[in-house]
């Protein structure tokens, strides 16, 4: 932390010790009916030094604080050395002064006698010095930490949502690569459309860091992409249907939020039944919200294999995240039919508009 | 000539696998098929010798559907997913390929295989091993069971109890019976937590319990939420005890 008194609390110090200099010169003279210069010159000598002194002892303080020592070492520590510090300075400041002594035995008289007072009165000034010291420094790092255990949630909710991101799913890769494998040997002008294709996909979602949130339309291209080339895995198995209201096409939604949800119609809808499984995208949007409906069909008789909820799980967390509302995502099992709703505020992008 | 039959959901997968066997002129396709469903139904017919399997399939997977052939042919399995690899050499699989492969790769199998077809004494073990491959500690979730050309698949959560029937087990369920050849010791280790061996010849699902009364000197019965009775031996009355804490 740097030195306190500065700028303007630098100016109010000095203010502030001018005055203590005015008020002790003016006790010597008028009170005490010392001379012009000697009182002048007495308060001069002895408040710029404590001045000083009260600056420099900003350093000391930095050194015993009660975090590293304690509360009662620190005070006991702190009041020796002030004690210590200002007897010390009283009588650098008396030998100075003692040369008025020499021909005015007033002085000389008054000099030793004052001692008392004068550490006393030094006690005190210092004293507050290093209360206001340790106070703003326990403000500073109050207001320290605070920002520190704000900077900590946002990192904190950063990772979360960079665990829930869409992770590329391997199989998918490996299976895709397989129908292109075959494709060169049989049909090389598809094995070429599709290379194109898992290129712009993997273009897409490797480099999906730069935004949080990107258009409906952008998400809809990507996710396009993903179900043509799964198309052509599964050929006439996989059927896909779509109601998009175009309007909407500019609402936001999280980057590759609707991957998981393909992915898990695919999954059930081809893994879990004979038949073509359909699966069926509508979106709709009003103010507040854009609602995304992707159902597939399935076979209720079906005896899924388990452990196969954490796409929908992530889903459901990272709107949580973003959004701060746990009620976005709405499940609907129906006798052969399960259809995931997403409802996505949009009251953010107003705001930035 | 050796008998071969594709089976993989994907069609260009099992394109490929075409085209990389017109190298082996002894062998022949006798069927490709799309799930384990049809795969079960052209082996009864083709009685091949040679399968190339997918995992990963509808319905069934393709160890589910394995498990089901009695004799099983030699295999080579096919797959995406390297995390089977395990389980399918437990299986004695000839070879485990994984997607996508070069021609040399699928060759380097189908020589495996081949050499394991020509020796068949080896091959015979198989079964055995399949049965007690629920040593790789792996938990199912459902059990396939297989009567005549009839597959029914049953989730573990589902099944009442299990008992012993010579070679098989019968599994109980919603009141309803159904034979698996299966030693129920492989069937212990392949079930979740909530099945405990409560007799040397039975395996009942904790759930289901409804009480257990004694029924002579070192023996006790336990009643099912059903009604039926199962008998409980000493060493199994101690495992319930454990598991439920009483």
């Amino acid at each position: 932390m740097k030195h306190p008194l500065s700028g303007k609390a630098l100016l109010f110090y000095l203010l502030a010790w001018a005055a203590i200099i005015v008020a002790h010169a003016n006790i010597l003279y008028y009170q005490l009916g010392f001379d012009f210069i000697y009182s002048v010159t007495d308060s001069l000598i002895y408040n710029i030094s404590f001045l000083g002194f009260g600056l420099l002892y900003w350093y000391v303080v930095q050194y015993i604080t009660p975090n590293n020592q304690g509360i009662t070492a620190t005070v006991l520590n702190q009041g020796l050395a002030v004690v210590i510090g200002v007897s010390f300075l009283t009588y650098l400041c008396n030998s100075f002064l003692a040369s008025f002594g020499v021909d005015n035995p007033d002085v000389s008289a008054f000099l030793s006698m004052s001692i008392p007072w004068r550490i006393f009165l030094g006690t005190f000034f210092l004293g507050m010095i290093v209360l206001v010291y340790y106070l703003l420094q326990y403000t500073s790092s109050l207001k320290q930490k605070e920002k520190d255990e704000v900077e900590l949630q946002h990192l904190l909710k950063n990772a979360e949502l960079e665990t829930l991101k869409f992770q590329l799913n391997p199989h998918f890769i490996f299976n895709s690569l397989n129908s292109i494998s075959s494709l060169t040997l049989t049909n090389p002008e598809k094995a070429h459309e599709m290379v194109v294709k898992l290129s712009e996909f993997l273009r897409g979602s490797l480099g999906q860091k730069e935004a949080e949130l990107h258009t409906l339309k952008d998400e809809l291209a990507q996710m396009n992409r993903y179900l043509e080339i799964e198309r052509i895995r599964f050929g006439d198995r996989l059927v896909l249907e779509e109601d998009i209201n175009e309007g909407c096409y500019d609402r936001m939604v999280p980057n590759l939020i609707l991957q998981p949800l393909y992915e898990n119609a695919i999954k059930y809808g081809i893994y879990e039944q004979l038949e073509s499984v359909k699966i069926f995208t509508r979106t709709y949007c009003t103010e507040e919200y854009l609602t995304i409906l992707i159902s597939n069909n399935y076979d209720s008789e079906s005896t899924p294999q388990k452990g196969k909820g954490i796409g929908l799980k992530n889903v459901r967390n990272r709107l949580e995240l973003i959004y701060g509302k746990s009620d976005l995502v709405t499940i609907k099992r129906e006798r052969d039919n399960f259809t995931i709703e997403l409802q996505i505020p949009q009251t953010q992008k107003r705001k930035d508009d | 000539m050796i008998k071969a039959i594709i089976i993989d959901d994907e069609q260009l997968a099992r394109d490929v696998i075409r085209k990389f066997l017109e190298d082996f002129d002894q062998i022949e396709i006798a069927a490709e098929c799309a799930n384990g469903f049809e795969g079960i139904k052209a082996i009864a017919e083709h009685q091949p010798e040679l399968l190339f399997l997918d995992v990963q399939m509808p319905k069934l997977t393709g160890f589910e559907m394995l498990e089901l052939l009695d004799p099983a042919p030699v295999i080579v399995f096919s797959t995406a997913y390297d995390q089977y690899a395990i389980k399918a050499f437990e299986l004695s699989a000839a070879d485990y390929l994984l997607k996508p492969y070069s021609r040399d790769r699928f060759k380097e199998a189908v020589n495996k295989a081949l050499d394991k077809i020509h020796k068949p004494e080896e091959n015979k073990k198989s079964l055995d091993k399949l049965q007690e491959s629920s040593l790789s500690k792996e938990k199912i979730d459902r059990i396939v069971i297989r009567s005549g050309s009839k597959l029914t698949i049953i989730s573990v959560d589902d099944i009442d109890y299990i008992e012993a029937q010579d070679d098989y087990v019968e599994v109980h369920s919603a009141g309803k019976k159904y034979l698996k050849q299966m030693t129920m010791k492989a069937l212990e280790n392949s079930l979740p937590d909530e099945f405990v061996r409560v007799h040397r010849s039975a395996i009942i699902h904790i759930d289901r319990l409804d009480k257990i009364e004694p029924y002579s000197k070192d023996s006790y019965v336990a009643i099912l939420k059903s009604g039926e009775k199962v008998s409980v031996s000493r060493s199994g009355y101690q495992l319930l005890k454990e598991k439920l804490g009483f």
